[in-house]
């Protein structure tokens, strides 16, 4: 227990310490949201919300202002996770080696995941609370954490493979936006593709949709969510697992003092 | 014997870096092993440690084992004193008595609640080899371990690789330099992928 709280304790503070992520949560969070509410049509548009199979009404700049926190949000953990991961890479080989548990620092990797998930999808919903009443804010936080998850678990992915801080942070925008541009009702006609079930963040719009124009607690599309999540978190963990293995023949005991 | 090592291979693709190595410490040895750059020491090293699998061949090591990589494995973002804490933690040890103690020989105290990213190459090295140090092994492995010391320190660290030898310790430094070699109670030459004992080690 204590392994774990020393663990999760330091990789929060070294988190607490990236400058870059943290002018991006304070900056341009609200930039975005303020520009896709203030900027974009309100003119309402018909869209077939594909979860549910009912056809809705919606301002395009609400829509767009959900898309457009989806994507800031998704960036901003995508981000953090890939940078955390990256740093420590070498440094965790080492630590394990030196006998630290794994499961303590696999339990401090999930928990930033999660505070920071927490904390940046908090934040974001509060803002698009100030411009906008949905019909259910609470399954809108729940959605936005969702992706928050996704793009997390995904950052901890990209850093198995990926050496730079710029590649993991090109790589993560392109990712967001190939996968969110598709899905916008208002941008694309593909949106009612099968394809697009397909795409980390369908649960998450699909469900930030619902809890926006609807009263029904639409939770099916984040099973896809979920599946995300877990086939990422896996991924990274069992790639860390590997990684941290070591070669030793099992020591032997000499101890004479 | 605490350290055998017998007939280690490995490779990296066609590359045959070590090609078949054996040596033996016994508790109390300072050993050296010196090479070209690029001769396969830190390969050696590494596999020594456990970071690497050997190809063929084994390592039987007894008691503890300290490992202090050629470049500093640190985490930037964490202070001395955090590094300390993980690894007291990491080597199970009830304080960190024997971490600040090393510190304070090498000169380092100043910098323990400094983050990692602003310390020079020279303080980054000390706390590389205080990680290695800290939990007392029965066997050290050293991978150049003064690069970027002042003569003071440099002067510490054989200081403290004497006390370490004196204690019943066993040390294995690895460099791509042969001086100094008087210090040390053995010295293999690293050469193709195979040692060769070096008449010019000292007292064995």
């Amino acid at each position: 227990m204590s392994a774990y709280l020393v663990a999760c304790r330091y990789a929060l503070l070294a988190m607490a310490k990236n400058r870059l992520a943290a002018v991006l949560l304070i900056a341009f969070i609200p930039l975005w949201i303020t520009v896709a509410k203030t900027l974009t049509t309100p003119k309402t548009f018909p869209f077939r919300l594909r979860a549910t199979g009912t056809w809705l009404r919606a301002g395009g700049d609400e829509i767009t202002m959900i898309s457009g926190s989806l994507n800031a949000v998704s960036l901003l953990v995508g981000f953090l996770m890939f940078s955390a991961a990256r740093r420590t890479r070498a440094f965790d080989r080492r630590l394990t080696a030196a006998g630290y548990p794994r499961t303590a620092l696999i339990g401090a990797k999930l928990t930033t995941l999660l505070v920071s998930s927490v904390l940046v999808s908090t934040y974001a919903t509060a803002w698009m609370l100030l411009f906008w009443s949905p019909l259910q804010p609470f399954l809108l936080g729940v959605a936005v954490l969702a992706v928050c998850l996704v793009y997390g678990a995904m950052g901890m992915c990209l850093a198995l493979f990926l050496r730079g801080e710029v590649e993991g942070l090109v790589t993560i925008i392109m990712t967001s936006i190939i996968d969110l541009a598709p899905q916008n009702p208002v941008a694309s006609t593909t949106a009612d593709k099968a394809l697009v079930e397909l795409l980390p963040s369908y649960g998450s719009l699909q469900t930030s949709l619902a809890a926006g124009f609807t009263r029904n607690a639409t939770l099916s599309p984040l099973l896809h969510s979920t599946a995300w999540l877990i086939a990422m978190t896996a991924t990274a963990l069992a790639a860390f697992a590997l990684r941290t293995r070591t070669h030793q023949s099992r020591p032997r005991p000499r101890r004479d003092g | 014997m605490v350290l055998r090592v017998t007939a280690v291979r490995k490779g990296f693709g066609a590359r045959q870096v070590l090609r078949g190595i054996s040596f033996e410490a016994r508790a109390g040895q300072l050993v050296g092993i010196v090479g070209e750059n690029g001769a396969g020491k830190t390969t050696l090293l590494r596999v020594l440690s456990g970071d690497l699998r050997p190809d063929d061949g084994r390592v039987d090591l007894m008691g503890t084992r300290g490992y202090c990589p050629q470049h500093p494995v640190l985490d930037e973002e964490l202070t001395v004193r955090q590094h300390l804490r993980l690894f007291q933690v990491a080597y199970r040890l009830p304080g960190p008595g024997r971490a600040l103690q090393l510190i304070d020989v090498l000169s380092a105290a100043g910098y323990l609640d400094a983050p990692v990213k602003v310390l020079s190459g020279g303080t980054l090295q000390k706390l590389n080899l205080v990680l290695a140090l800290m939990h007392d092994p029965d066997v050290v492995l050293l991978d150049e371990p003064y690069q970027g010391f002042d003569w003071e320190t440099y002067l510490r660290f054989w200081d403290l690789a004497q006390e370490l030898k004196d204690r019943g310790r066993t040390v294995v430094i690895v460099s791509h330099l042969a001086h100094d070699t008087e210090r040390l109670d053995v010295l293999h030459h690293l050469r193709d992928g195979l040692l060769e004992p070096s008449p010019a080690a000292g007292t064995a």
